[in-house]
């Protein structure tokens, strides 16, 4: 138990240095170039918001846990891949269809992050009702 | 494609859990095989019939057209 706890928390102790230089980088890029607030403030802000995110990446990038699994051979696999596959259709038409309407109308298209909301939304919903319908 | 996954298992006196880990996959894809809602590759196919000492083609037996 130990040593599997062990294991699995040494991507993150990896991660934590590449991640804080990576955080220190980020923070004093952007105390450079922002000019909205001290310098101080936007390097705290930036650096300490970017190094959560720095970490996580660098933990699931460096990890190298092998899984029993082969997730070819998942039914799990298979909903996700054919979730996703219904999601990126919808958005696909959904971005079309705002597209066409917008120029159409000679109005301002709706922002990116709806679409990512929509894809999101999508992908759960769908993954959820064909575990309900399968499982 | 119908098989007899589930047949092989409990005469085999398997849970389905059982199963899933001498197979090293997650308990949801063992019930879905047997529902035939999945059709394993063939690697998890030979598997299944080296698991319960059967051919490959007498787990998975294709639909008759």
């Amino acid at each position: 138990m130990t040593t599997a706890t062990q294991s699995s928390s040494i991507p993150w102790l990896k991660a934590s240095v590449p991640a804080f230089v990576v955080a220190l980088a980020v923070g004093a890029g952007a105390a450079a170039v922002r000019t909205d607030a001290p310098a101080a403030v936007v390097f705290a802000v930036f650096a300490s918001l970017t190094f959560p995110f720095a970490l996580a990446l660098g933990a699931v990038l460096l990890d190298r846990t092998e899984h029993p699994e082969e997730h070819e051979d998942s039914i799990e696999k298979q909903w996700t891949t054919r979730a996703s596959s219904g999601a990126f259709f919808d958005t696909v038409v959904a971005m079309g269809l705002t597209v066409f309407a917008t120029s159409v109308l000679d109005t301002r298209g709706a922002p990116l992050w709806l679409f990512v909301l929509l894809a999101l939304g999508d992908f759960a919903v769908r993954l959820a009702v064909i575990r309900r319908r399968e499982a | 494609m119908h098989n007899t996954l589930k047949l092989l298992r409990e005469e085999a006196g398997m849970s389905q859990g059982e199963c899933a880990t001498a197979l090293g996959v997650s308990r949801q894809t063992v019930i879905s095989i047997e529902k035939g809602h999945f059709d394993p590759r063939l690697s998890l196919a030979f598997r299944i019939s080296r698991l319960f000492e059967v051919r490959v083609d007498e787990v998975f037996v294709p639909d008759r057209d």
